[in-house]
Order: C-alpha cells, then structure tokens, then sequence
C-alpha cells in the first residue's frame, strides 16, 4: 500500500519512502500523514472534475451557478454543491420547468416564502420564452418586463459589476427572449430572479416551448406519455402521433382520442365497432350499447364533436364518426 | 394582479370570436401596401400598421393588435420574425392554446 504511494502522490515520493525505513510508531503517524496526502490530491482531482462539470453547467446556462448570478446563496444551489457529501434537499426536487407566464402568475404559494407549485409540483428553476417589453437598468440589477402572450411578469438580472459588459443587455425592446431563473416572491410582488438570459434568434422556439410547456403541464396533470394504453398524453398535436401508439398493447384507438375523457373513448370505440350504415348511431341506441346515461352520452359527444371525431348527421341526437 | 393582461394566439379562423380584442396572430406577409399589410395565417387577414412597422414582404409577423369589427387587426405592435418559420407550427400551436385554456389565455 504505502509503496504504490511512491507513484500516487506527486510531489511527496521521499516523504512516503521515509516512512517505510522508520519505527513502527513513525511508520503508523507518517502513514496517516500519506493517507492525509492521498486524500488532499483525491479531493483536489475531485474538485477539478466538479469545476469542470460547473463550466459546463454554465455554458449549458442550466444555472447552477445561480449563487454568484443572482447575488444571494438560496438552499437550490448550495444542495446542488452539497450534495457531493449527500444531504440537503432531494435530488430530484431539482427540476427545470418550462412554463407559461400565466403559469407563473397563477402559481400556488401556500403562505408567504412557502415554495411554489404548479400543477401540485413544486417549481424551482424555471424556463420561459417571451417578448421583451421594457428594460430598466438599475444600479444593482436590470429589471426587464416580459410578455409572451400569456401574461406579463417582471425579471431581474443581477449586475456583476466585475464582469465587463454584464450591464448590456444584448438584446432590444420587442425581442424574443428565453429566460432560465427562480421565481421569487417580494411583498406580494412576484418576479424572476433570472440566472441566464439569452435572445432568442429562431422563432420556431418559441412556438417549441409553448408546446414543451403544455407537454409538461399535460404529463403532471393527466399523468405521462402512454400510460394506461391509450392515454398517450400527447393530444397537444393537432393530429398528429398515431405512430406513437403502434407499441401501446391492444390500444385500437386512435391517438387522437388520447385527450378526451373515459366516457369519450367508449361512445367512439362503440360507434366504431357497431356497424350501422351511413347514418350514424342515434343517442337511444348509444345509451342502450354502451349502458351509459342519456346525459353522459350527450356531454361526450359534445366533446367528442368539439375535437372534430364525430359528426351529427340526420339530427342534432346521432353521430357517425368522422373519418378522413 | 391587476395588469394580466394575455393576447391570445389566434389564427384567421379564430377572428369572429375576438371581435374588439386584442390577440396575437403570427403570418407570413404576402402584400404591402402603405399603412395595410396582408398576411397569411391560416387565412388571409388585413392588418392596419402603426408608424413603427417595419416588415418584410414574404417572411413571417408577428402582430399584436385588435380585432376590429371587420375582422381586419389594428396592430398595436409589428414584428418581423424571419423567413424560416414554420406556419403549420404555428397555427397548431394557436390551436392548443385555445384546446388547453388554463394555462394561456386568461378569461378578463
């Protein structure tokens, strides 16, 4: 052991060879001291391969280095770098959410400084896309309104006055612009804390994360992707994702069917499977075939009338399903 | 909060129903003309143009106006957002919007 530390511990080979020529005393209190060495260089290369992994978080932008950013330490980034030696908050609470500003808005705060929740989940760092619609440099901060259609919400970007140019902005009023932060609440006033801001150059983005918000809105609300056969979740397309359904055991349904309700799903699988001419299937015969109530079969088709599925044909009461 | 204000994301379809509101469509421009634009969104739409407008005909818009009674867009605020948008992107996206309520549009 002590003489594979000859080579293990640059810098210290004479320390250590020493230490095999003492008395048996000498040779225990050096060994710890080689054992303090080893340690100190494993510790070292620890702490170079964390820094790297922290380059790369910031390059990433995914914000964890938010403690220097946004100029106070918060329990997410001290947990991020505690969690070497295991403790502080769950792994797993640490989640990058992408969010509408109305979800923003209307996230829950169950009392004053408690952490928020959308959805039922807590939210810690999250991502948003928006319009910029004022900028407001301040000595400590630019404050920046944001708009995305959905609702407005103020961010504020920390100045790093060491840092040559952390005051631009670099980006103009009416520019898109993605935004990853915390959301903070500050006498009942709620904005970003923002960690990184960058433009946005491609405006598919931000119809990319409209959809990516309603995505995971969809996955925490109605549970995830292909879940119980044909509740596939992904009903955000229009019509799209049938292929997505093909691996899904026994689910005949189509994947446009995938956001609509239990009742939904069996009045179309029944005016699928029963064969019955041109004209449709008329509400009594529903409710008798399915022995579901007159008005639970009225309120799916409905539904079922709004995605476009079924058509009302002879009267407003029967319904084929449309197929194109 | 008292100034949550949204602008829905519409497509020309959509504009019957936002009749003296204001809404967010994106298009591609197809004309124009001093202070009127058309722009294809699913539709053709009328857009009337404020003094700071600066599009370009054949790439995509975005405009932010109200619905006036003829269904043409006094835009409030104009911008052009490139030539390399997808529109059926777009219009399916205005589409959920409109399919998942609670978390774009709010009802004021």
């Amino acid at each position: 052991m002590l003489r594979g530390l000859t080579g293990s511990v640059p810098g210290h080979p004479v320390r250590v060879r020493q230490a095999i020529m003492r008395t048996p005393a000498g040779i225990l209190a050096e060994a710890e001291d080689a054992e303090r060495l080893l340690a100190g260089a494993v510790g070292d290369a620890v702490r170079e391969s964390r820094d790297a992994a922290y380059d790369g978080y910031s390059k990433t932008s995914y914000g964890a280095q938010g403690g220097d950013d946004s100029g106070g330490f918060f329990a997410g980034g001290g947990s991020q770098q505690g969690s070497q030696g295991g403790g502080g908050k769950s792994y797993q609470d640490e989640s990058l959410r992408p969010l509408t500003i109305k979800q923003i808005l209307d996230a829950e705060e169950p009392y004053s400084g408690a952490e928020f929740k959308v959805d039922g989940t807590p939210i810690t760092q999250i991502t948003f896309v928006g319009q910029v619609r004022s900028i407001n440099p301040q000595q400590t901060n630019l404050t920046i309104r944001v708009d995305d259609g959905t609702g407005q919400i103020d961010v504020k970007k920390w100045i790093d006055a060491d840092k040559q140019g952390d005051a631009e902005p670099g980006f103009e009023i009416d520019s898109h612009i993605r935004v990853w932060g915390r959301l903070k609440s500050f006498s009942n006033k709620r904005h970003v804390g923002a960690h990184v801001i960058r433009p946005v150059t491609d405006f598919n983005e931000v119809n990319y994360h409209l959809l990516e918000a309603t995505y995971v809105h969809l996955v925490n609300t109605q549970g995830p992707a292909g879940a119980g056969g044909n509740a596939n979740g992904d009903s955000m397309f229009v019509d799209g994702g049938d292929g997505f359904n093909a691996g899904a055991g026994g689910a005949q349904l189509p994947s446009k069917l995938s956001g609509c309700s239990a009742a939904a799903k069996k009045v179309y699988s029944y005016l699928n499977d029963t064969p019955g001419g041109n004209d449709g299937m008329h509400l009594s015969n529903i409710t008798g075939g399915t022995g579901m109530g007159m008005r639970e079969v009225i309120t799916a088709a409905d539904e079922l009338l709004g995605q476009g599925l079924i058509y009302t044909t002879v009267d407003d009461e029967t319904w084929a399903i449309l197929d194109y | 909060m008292a100034e949550q204000m949204s602008t829905p994301r519409i497509t020309a379809a959509y504009l019957d129903n936002f009749v003296g509101r204001t809404v967010t469509i994106v298009g591609k421009v197809t004309q124009l003309r001093g202070d009127q634009a058309t722009i294809d969104a699913d539709g053709v739409v009328t857009i009337l143009l404020n003094r700071d407008s600066h599009l370009a005909n054949g790439n995509a818009a975005q405009v932010i106006g109200k619905v006036n009674p003829d269904l043409s867009i006094k835009a409030l605020s104009t911008r052009d957002v490139g030539s390399g948008v997808d529109m059926t992107l777009c219009s399916a996206v205005a589409e959920l919007t409109h399919r998942h309520k609670e978390i774009f549009i709010s009802e004021n």
